[in-house]
């Protein structure tokens, strides 16, 4: 039987080697959020974030650095880092970012361009390179991401599954 | 609870009183509403109310079924008196429901819709939103407004992301009223009495912007009707 993969939840992330989590780390139901996966080869470890905003709240108090698109990817190195993670071999999957409901007239960007956007920034920022995304469109996403061979499966609930 | 004020209250839990008042709106909302759609549909239709709640938004997936379920949905802005967001979900049973009675065939999956079955939840989603925004406003003495309503079918997480993200960093609630469509009309299929027949139909999820809940829920309170005091 396929090992059941670990969910990271909103706002939160996850590091594990393929040891820790064989089934791989999921998050499932991805609408406007973007999921960043880290993930380094060689030692089969990898870290993935389910981040809800783009940038933190003015006045919001700054409670999981997994929220927010700069905060995550920067606390998403350090950990795997922690871990013995070698950053120039880290290598970035991006996923998310959906308008789930049609523009209002008069708004350019919705909160999934948004998010996508901020993460690109934020692994631009770590110098880190993005080996593929599925960004985009107008439909949720479930991830799962396998931290043995660095793969990213994506489901929705109409289209096939699709691997980056 | 809310026995405390100001910011240590508890946003996600109702007082008796609160909880009373709302179920209040969303019974004269219900009734309005069940008189809309009979005029829509020519159908004897009826809406009740079951059950209102307040949850924290970032677990209201839960009760569909998960983040992966999937429901049909109904976006609505509140502007006006009040500013926030509606957003209504039909289950796949729910759907099934009241399209047996307002746009047969019953739909196999949610997926499934044919784009007259679309527009008959839409304007449902859109005469319950308006109803019960009418009701609020009515108590509040507060004129209340709904947007154009937008709709998509998809994973239930992934339709109440971009709620969750907006203006509160992810601490938003969510009141929920649970709405039963019930047909009165034996002509029209109608499994009252079969699995799930006394399930909501739909849920109504009302998320005020963070600032306005406490006002909103505060206001509320001295048009207590007797059986709730």
């Amino acid at each position: 039987m396929t090992p059941a993969p670990e969910t990271v939840h909103i706002g939160e992330l996850l590091v594990r080697s393929a040891d820790e989590a064989p089934g791989g780390l999921l998050v499932p139901g991805l609408g406007s959020c973007v999921a960043v996966f880290l993930h380094d080869a060689p030692r089969r470890l990898g870290g993935l974030a389910h981040i809800l905003l783009p940038e933190p709240m003015p006045h919001s108090p700054l409670l999981d650095p997994g929220r927010f698109a700069p905060t995550a990817v920067a606390a998403l190195v350090d950990r795997l880092m922690q871990r013995g993670a070698r950053r120039e071999l880290l290598v970035a999957k991006v996923a998310g970012g959906a308008t789930m409901f049609a523009r209002v007239n008069g708004v350019r960007d919705s909160m999934g361009d948004r998010n996508v956007r901020a993460a690109m920034e934020a692994l631009a920022r770590e110098a880190i390179p993005v080996a593929a995304m599925d960004v985009g469109g107008s439909s949720g996403r479930t991830v799962r991401a396998s931290l043995a061979d660095g793969r990213v499966r994506i489901n929705t609930l109409r289209g096939r599954p699709r691997e980056i | 609870m809310s026995g405390t004020a100001g910011r240590g209250r508890t946003p996600a839990e109702l007082s008796a009183d609160q909880a009373g008042a709302l179920r209040a709106v969303a019974a004269a909302g219900a009734g309005v509403a069940g008189a809309a759609v009979a005029q829509l549909t020519g159908l004897e239709l009826a809406v009740s109310v079951p059950r209102v709640e307040a949850i924290p938004l970032r677990q209201a997936a839960a009760g569909f079924g998960g983040r992966t379920a999937p429901v049909a949905a109904v976006s609505l802005g509140m502007h006006g008196g009040a500013r926030g967001e509606i957003l209504v979900l039909f289950e796949l049973e729910g759907a099934r429901r009241i399209l047996g009675a307002l746009a047969p065939p019953e739909p196999g999956s949610l997926h499934a819709l044919d784009p007259m079955q679309r527009s008959a939840l839409l304007e449902v989603g859109n005469i319950l939103s308006g109803a019960y925004l009418g009701a609020l406003g009515g108590l509040l003495h507060l004129t209340l407004l709904a947007s154009v309503p937008r709709m998509t079918v998809d994973m239930a997480g992934a339709v109440l992301d971009p709620f969750l993200g907006r203006a509160s960093g992810g601490a938003a609630t969510a009141l929920v009223v649970a709405t039963r469509i019930h047909c009165a009309a034996t002509r029209i299929h109608c499994p009252a009495g079969g699995p799930g027949g006394h399930q909501p139909s739909a849920h109504l999820l009302l998320i005020p912007d963070p600032p306005e809940l406490h006002a909103l829920l505060d206001a509320l309170a001295p048009h207590l009707p007797p059986r709730f005091a």
